[in-house]
């Protein structure tokens, strides 16, 4: 897919993040639709971790994303990168669109999706690794919503520290503390399940 | 060295980007100890095997088809001043009265007002200029979208069934017949304000906050609202009310989340349930405390306080997790006090009393 666009009369370029949200802003729709595809398949993946569900509630979170993305493009204030922007604002999303369905629910859509086998690997080895995936997403789904955002953010996102803080608008070490406390909290749901006849 | 509790382990671990988690001596320490116990060994390969399985955790590719297709219907909503697959296709109006404020119905600010007086039928909105909102009315709710500025809201008695509110991606403002200004900033709640009747404030996590005229809601900075609260929580706690105290603090940190009296107020609820003899929320509280203040001046002394509720409701394990990390952080005056707090955990541990974990 070509990621070049005419954002300014005359002016053919390979933009950069920043210029895309400037150009969103002025309401250009070429920019917005280079920014999705840019970054669609990250903050997929993020709200897919943060919310472990249906698939058709995944896709409508990241396209809210975007459409808030669009609609704030103009009050981006460059504190992080606009990636971290971007996962901050699906994070919130997630949030709001996960509060309005039940544990059952999310429980039934946990036990209704299962993960892509990994790689080629003994089969013992592998089902006990994915024992552990399963573990660790009902894990993630049990955590509470700030926890888990600091876990998949720093964690499986990798972000440094002060950006993930930057994304949800918390302190580092706010951001720090939560992250100690979804390993921990893991860490305790695994050895809680390994004690589990 | 003994062995690290699980905080300091974690520390080890760290994370690129948060300094300052070990001193270069309790790194080297540590570092030390860890390569030659097979115990801590463990512990630092289980966070990696636990991250290697979480990174498992992937959405379903999209094919070229489909992600073309989002991208058109990302396009279609971004014209739209409303999300209709979200919100239904209700009616959808916008107010514009006042001479002092100009109502722009925002996609980038791009046009789309559109004037249909009478149209929202439950509340009157007026807007400051540049803000940008989108109004979603269904049935009989109707939900103002706010994403950035400050608007004033009025609206009349509701009918049983009926709802109106302000909701932004973090907070929803619901209301029950009154007059209110909601600001917001990048999707995010900032303000509110309450001239006339009642608002429920729902921010987060935080508990519900009711405001009544006068009264206002911030995110930051100094709130007169919750210092009254907490002027008179203390007094409450002062007078042994304790309950009353801790739903005094629970408001005063209510009503300014990240304001200059919050960590205060987090503090003294957990300190108010405890004195109160509810253990278990106590032990809520002060965690709460740990994971929004947990970098604090305080959180090595709250560290001794849930350590001392955990041990007297039995849960030595975690308790003695807490006096480690507030022997760790704790200085000169607090250290005896975890000393004390540990021995007796790990003394109950040993003889393994019933109950325990």
């Amino acid at each position: 897919m070509s990621g070049k666009i005419v954002l300014l009369a005359g002016l053919e370029a390979e933009p950069d993040d920043r210029a895309l949200l400037a150009a969103c802003a002025e309401g250009n729709e070429e920019a917005l639709k280079l920014l999705f595809r840019r970054h669609q398949p990250v903050i997929r993946r993020f709200v897919s971790r943060i919310m472990g569900g249906r698939q058709e509630d995944v896709d409508d979170v990241v396209q809210t994303t975007f459409l808030e993305a669009w609609r704030s493009a103009e009050a981006f204030a460059a504190r992080s990168t606009v990636r971290a922007w971007l996962l901050g604002i699906a994070a919130n999303v997630s949030r709001r669109h996960h509060r309005g369905r039940t544990r059952r629910e999310r429980f039934l859509a946990l036990l209704a999706r299962r993960p892509v086998p990994p790689g080629p690997l003994d089969p013992c080895e592998a089902l006990t690794r994915q024992q552990l995936v399963e573990r660790v997403r009902a894990g993630l789904s049990e955590l509470p919503h700030a926890q888990r955002v600091a876990y998949v953010l720093c964690e499986l996102e990798e972000l440094p520290g002060t950006e993930a803080a930057a994304a949800v608008g918390v302190k580092p070490g706010t951001m720090w503390r939560r992250l100690h406390e979804a390993r921990k909290a893991l860490r305790e749901m695994l050895e809680r399940d390994e004690g589990t006849p | 060295m003994t062995c690290p509790d699980f905080d300091l382990i974690s520390r080890l671990r760290g994370h690129v980007g948060f300094d300052g988690l070990l001193d270069a001596a309790q790194r080297a320490a540590l570092e030390a100890h860890v390569g030659g116990c097979s115990r801590c060994s463990k512990e630092l390969r289980l966070l990696e095997a636990q991250k290697d399985a979480a990174s498992a955790l992937r959405p379903e590719a999209s094919d070229d088809l489909s992600l073309r297709r989002a991208e058109t219907e990302l396009v279609a909503r971004a014209r739209e001043p409303l999300e209709p697959r979200r919100w239904g296709s209700g009616r959808v109006a916008m107010v514009a009265t006042a001479a002092a404020f100009a109502m722009i119905l925002a996609v980038l600010g791009r046009a789309s007002l559109e004037e249909e007086p009478g149209a929202l039928r439950l509340g009157h909105v007026e807007a400051e200029h540049g803000v940008r909102m989108a109004l979603d009315a269904e049935g009989p709710q109707e939900w103002v979208r706010l994403s950035s500025g400050r608007i004033l809201v009025e609206v009349q008695h509701l009918e049983p069934g009926q709802r109106f509110g302000v909701s932004t991606t973090d907070a929803e403002v619901e209301v029950r017949g009154t007059r209110f200004e909601v600001e917001a900033e990048r999707g995010m709640l900032r303000a509110v304000r309450v001239e006339e009747g009642r608002v429920e404030v729902r921010w987060q996590d935080e508990a519900p906050v009711l405001l009544v005229p006068g009264e206002r809601w911030s995110l930051e900075g100094l709130n007169p609202a919750a210092e009254r609260a907490f002027r008179t929580a203390f007094a409450d706690l002062e007078d042994g009310r304790a309950r009353e105290a801790a739903k005094g603090f629970a408001r005063a940190s209510g009503l300014a989340p990240a304001g200059a009296a919050s960590e205060d107020a987090r503090y003294w609820r957990g300190v108010a349930l405890a004195r109160a003899g509810l253990r278990q929320p106590a032990v809520e509280a002060f965690g709460r405390y740990l994971s929004l203040h947990g970098e604090a001046p305080r959180a090595p002394e709250v560290h001794v306080f849930l350590g001392k509720l955990l041990l007297d409701g039995g849960r030595v394990r975690a308790a003695a997790e807490h006096f480690e990390v507030a022997l760790t952080l704790g200085d000169a005056e607090l250290r005896p006090k975890a000393e004390v707090g540990l021995q007796e955990a790990r003394r109950r541990e040993a003889r393994r009393e019933p109950g325990d974990f």
